[in-house]
C-alpha cells in the first residue's frame, strides 16, 4: 500500500513537471517566431505584450459580432473580421491576431490592467468606462432592444415595470434594466444565458443590444423583439490609456477601411444590409 | 502595489452597495441552512438505507454520482431543464430554490458518507446488546445506533456545512443575488473590485466562528478521550 502511493505520488508529480515545463518550451518558441516576425515588420513600435501579435480580449458568443460556429474554437464575426482588417492595413502591418475568451463584465479592467492589447467586443462608448480606458473611434451605431417570448403581451419598455428582466452583466443593456421600476433584474454571465432564462421563462424579457438579439430572434421561432430605446450607442473598441500609439493607429485603419470600402463589405457580410449613412437615424425602417 | 489598493481596498466605491451585499449575504445563508436541512435529512436517510439489504445498490449509486460530479454543473443543469420538465412544482422552481435543493442534493451525499463512518464506528456490542434485549433491526439503529453515530460525527458535519457555505457562491452563476452575483453586479458597474473584498469579510465574519467553535469541540473531546472517558454516552 505504502509503495503504491509513492509511486502513484511521483508518477503524478512528474506528470506535472512534464506539462509545465512542455508549457514554458512552447512560450519560448512563441517568442522566438514573433522576435523574427518583427524584425521582418516595417510596422511601427505599437507597444504590443508580444511583438507581431495582437491580442485582443473579447466576450464570445455575442453573435453576431464575436462568435464560433459549432465544432469550431475559431472566433468569426463583424467585430473579428473588422479588427483584423484594421490590423493588416499598412500602418500596422499585423496579420497574427488572437482573440481570447473573456467575461464581459472583466474585460474593461482587464484592458486597464495591460493583460490585452485591446478589446473589441460591442462596447458602447460610455463615459464611465472611458474613465477606465481609451475608446477608439465609433465604429457601429446601436440601440438597446426589448426582446420577449413570442406569445408575450409586453409591447414596450414601461411594460416590464414590476417584471423579471434578464441581461447580460457589465452591459448598457443591464443598466437600462436596473433602471425599470420594481424590475427584478436577473444578470448573466453570457448573452446565450439570458436568451436560455427567457426561453425557459425564468424572465420575461432580455434587454439587449438591438442587433444582437434580433440575430438570436431571426434564428430561433419562440422570440420577437418588440421595442427599441430610443438612446443611440456608439460601440468603440478599448485600447489601455497607456498605449495612445495603438489607438490612433486603429483610428487611421478604420477610416482607412471605411474608405476604401472594406468595412462596407464586413458590413453587409454580417448584416445582409448596407451601412446606415451618417447621421442617419438607426429606428427608421 | 498602490492598483492593487486602488482596486481591492478602495472603500468610497463599495459604500453605496454594502446594503445590497448585506442583503446578498442574507440570501447566501438562507441558502445554507436550507441546503443543510435537506442533507442532514437526506443523508441520514441515505446512510442508513446503504446498510439495508439489496436497496443499497441505490443508496451507494446516489452517493458516488453526487461526489462525482461538480456541484456547479448540478446546479446548471438544473437551472436550465427544470423549466422544460412537466413535472408540477418542479418545472416552477425558481433560482434561489434550486440553488438550496442542488447544493442539498449534493452535500447529501458527502454527508451520508460521514453518517457511515459514525455509524461503523459504533461498537458492534452495542447491537448485539441492543438486539438480545428484542429490539428489531429499525429499532436497534433508530433508538441505539444512530443517537451515538451523530453524536460522534458533530466535527466533519460542522466542517462539511463550512464547506456547503462557500460553495454557496456558485449560485451566483444562475443569476441568484447571493453577495457574490452583488458584489460582481457592482463590480462590473465600478470598474472597483472592492465590493469582492467586502464579501470575503462578510464570510469571514460568518465561517470563522464556526472554525472556532468546530476547533474547540475537537479540543474537548481530545482531552476526554485522554483522560480515559468514554467518548460517546
Amino acid at each position: 500500500m505504502r509503495r503504491w502511493l509513492i509511486v502513484l505520488t511521483a508518477l503524478l508529480v512528474a506528470a506535472g513537471l512534464t506539462m509545465g515545463l512542455a508549457a514554458c518550451g512552447d512560450d519560448d518558441d512563441e517568442g522566438g517566431a514573433a522576435d523574427t516576425a518583427t524584425a521582418t515588420s516595417a510596422a511601427a513600435d505599437l507597444g504590443l505584450l508580444e511583438a507581431g501579435k495582437l491580442q485582443v480580449a473579447s466576450d464570445i458568443p455575442y453573435a453576431p459580432f464575436e462568435f464560433t460556429e459549432p465544432g469550431s474554437t475559431e472566433a468569426i464575426g463583424f467585430d473579428v473580421d473588422m479588427v483584423k482588417a484594421i490590423a493588416a492595413t499598412p500602418g500596422i502591418g499585423i496579420t497574427d491576431v488572437e482573440f481570447i475568451r473573456q467575461p464581459f463584465d472583466t474585460i474593461i479592467l482587464s484592458v486597464a490592467q495591460g493583460r490585452f492589447d485591446m478589446s473589441a467586443s460591442s462596447f458602447s462608448i460610455t463615459p464611465e468606462r472611458a474613465k477606465q480606458i481609451d475608446f477608439g473611434d465609433p465604429y457601429f451605431v446601436a440601440t438597446q432592444s426589448v426582446m420577449v417570448q413570442k406569445d408575450s403581451d409586453i409591447t414596450s419598455l414601461d411594460d416590464l415595470q414590476g417584471k423579471k428582466i434578464g441581461a447580460q452583466r457589465g452591459t448598457t443593456g443591464a443598466d437600462l434594466a436596473a433602471t425599470v421600476q420594481g424590475a427584478e433584474v436577473s444578470r448573466y454571465e453570457i448573452i446565450d444565458d439570458a436568451f436560455n432564462a427567457l426561453a425557459a421563462g425564468r424572465v420575461d424579457a432580455v434587454i439587449n443590444d438591438f442587433a444582437v438579439s434580433a440575430y438570436a430572434a431571426a434564428r430561433r421561432d419562440d422570440f420577437k423583439i418588440v421595442s427599441r430605446n430610443p438612446t443611440i450607442e456608439n460601440y468603440g473598441l478599448v485600447f489601455p490609456k497607456e498605449n495612445p500609439a495603438l489607438r490612433d493607429a486603429f483610428n487611421a485603419g478604420l477610416a482607412e477601411i471605411r474608405e476604401n470600402g472594406t468595412y462596407d463589405e464586413i458590413f453587409r457580410k454580417w448584416f445582409g444590409e448596407d451601412p446606415p449613412a451618417p447621421g442617419e437615424d438607426p429606428l427608421a425602417g | 502595489m498602490d492598483q492593487v489598493v486602488q482596486q481591492y481596498l478602495d472603500w468610497d466605491s463599495a459604500r453605496p452597495y454594502l446594503g445590497d451585499l448585506a442583503r446578498g449575504f442574507w440570501v447566501t445563508i438562507q441558502i445554507a441552512l436550507l441546503a443543510e436541512v435537506i442533507a442532514l435529512a437526506l443523508g441520514l436517510f441515505l446512510a442508513v438505507l446503504r446498510r439495508a439489504g439489496w436497496v443499497r445498490f441505490l443508496a451507494i449509486a446516489y452517493i458516488n454520482f453526487f461526489r462525482a460530479v461538480p456541484a456547479l454543473l448540478v446546479l446548471i443543469i438544473m437551472y436550465v431543464s427544470f423549466p422544460f420538465l412537466p413535472i408540477p412544482v418542479v418545472e416552477d422552481l425558481t433560482g434561489f430554490q434550486i440553488g438550496f435543493i442542488g447544493l442539498g442534493l449534493v452535500y447529501a451525499a458527502y454527508i451520508a458518507e460521514v453518517y457511515r463512518a459514525g455509524i461503523e464506528s459504533v461498537d458492534r456490542g452495542q447491537t448485539e446488546a441492543a438486539r438480545s434485549l428484542g429490539m428489531s433491526n429499525g429499532q436497534t439503529m433508530r433508538l441505539v445506533i444512530v443517537p451515538q453515530a451523530v453524536r460522534r460525527v458533530l466535527p466533519p458535519l460542522m466542517n462539511d456545512f463550512i464547506a456547503l457555505t462557500k460553495d454557496v457562491a456558485l449560485v451566483s452563476v444562475i443569476a441568484v443575488q447571493d453577495v457574490v452575483g452583488v458584489a460582481r453586479d457592482a463590480q462590473a458597474v465600478t470598474f472597483n473590485s472592492t465590493t469582492l473584498t467586502v464579501a470575503v469579510v462578510f464570510y469571514l465574519v460568518f465561517t470563522l466562528p464556526l472554525i472556532w467553535i468546530l476547533d474547540r469541540i475537537i479540543a474537548r473531546e481530545q482531552r476526554r478521550v485522554g483522560r480515559g472517558e468514554i467518548v460517546a454516552p
